[in-house]
């Protein structure tokens, strides 16, 4: 049996429950991360707000004690609960300063888990790959048989 | 019959589809308008960019919608209070806390806010309330918030006089 490795998996900017977040009209686009692992570098990394970062579910973050509700996890697109407890938040998320339904400064691509984890333990702060939109705009595809393809290109590492 | 636009309330509450407008940990406040009148003043007018403002369904805007799909998604129905909607009457925000972390949350003009958005302009006027200053008139008892909204003898009979 194979492991897919984290960057495996894909941000999709689409218009769902948790608003709108596509990145153009009536589309549904997806980030492969393989694709954004080159801008992970020592130079992107930098302490952000936590305040300036649009996630989804965000809207419905509420601070709690103790141990996080299972109507939380639901509500703030957290689950499955063991994944949530498996986020280690020694290990940067990933952002970019693109467009986002919150008007906030940077939208999250990568590590909503970690982030909600910071601010249940009241941090204000943290470390973030800042990836520049410009560059990473065109990255995000919607073309179904490309897509198709790449989908099936994770089975073959 | 018609009541006075500062007949109004601003609710804080929480709802996981408008998301948590809570000033306080699991409770609903109420702001009745007619407490901010005094606020509405030429000092507290402002140009405010309209990005800066929090507003209860502001997560599912999309300019390119229809605007009978706005006004169902975004809930500022019923269509013709949408319509009715005057851009030119200034909306009311105030510095306080607000789900998206926003620098304002708006009060009141939703509608305005939006018709602003659909018509690309940028910027507003906007009444600009100091949350210092109001955040004491937010009512949580729900004896007091009954009361209040219910309408005296006298007034329902104003009422049915306009």
């Amino acid at each position: 049996m194979k492991f897919l490795d984290w960057f495996h998996c894909v941000y999709v900017a689409e218009d769902d429950r948790y608003g709108n977040w596509s990145i153009e009209s009536g589309k549904r686009h997806f980030l492969f991360m393989e694709d954004v692992v080159e801008y992970m570098t020592k130079d992107n990394l930098k302490k952000i707000k936590l305040k300036n970062i649009a996630w989804r579910g965000k809207h419905n973050y509420c601070y709690e004690n103790g141990e996080i509700s299972n109507k939380s996890l639901y509500y703030l697109n957290l689950n499955p609960r063991r994944r949530y407890e498996a986020a280690d938040t020694d290990y940067p998320g990933i952002i970019t300063n693109g467009p986002n339904p919150f008007d906030n400064k940077y939208i999250m691509l990568d590590g909503r888990r970690r982030l909600h984890k910071l601010l249940f333990n009241n941090k204000q702060k943290g470390l973030f790959y800042v990836l520049p939109w410009k560059k990473i705009k065109p990255l995000f595809i919607s073309d179904p048989k490309i897509l198709d393809k790449r989908y099936t290109s994770f089975y073959d590492v | 019959m018609v009541l006075e636009w500062f007949y109004g309330v601003h609710t804080c509450e929480s709802d996981s589809m408008v998301g948590n407008w809570n000033i306080e940990l699991n409770k609903t406040h109420v702001l009745f308008l007619e407490d901010i009148l005094d606020y509405l003043t030429k000092d507290n007018l402002k140009k405010i960019n309209l990005k800066h403002i929090a507003w209860k369904y502001k997560h599912r805007y999309h300019k390119d919608k229809t605007s009978i799909r706005i006004i169902k998604e975004l809930a500022i129905g019923p269509k013709d209070r949408y319509e009715e909607a005057d851009i030119n009457c200034p909306g009311i925000i105030t510095n306080g806390p607000n789900p998206f972390d926003n620098k304002y949350r708006m009060l009141d003009g939703r509608r305005r806010l939006c018709k602003r958005l659909l018509n690309d302009e940028k910027e507003g006027l906007f009444y600009v309330l100091p949350w210092e200053e109001i955040k004491s008139l937010f009512v949580s008892d729900p004896k007091i918030i009954d009361e209040r909204m219910t309408l005296s003898e006298e007034e329902m009979n104003n009422l049915k006089e306009k």
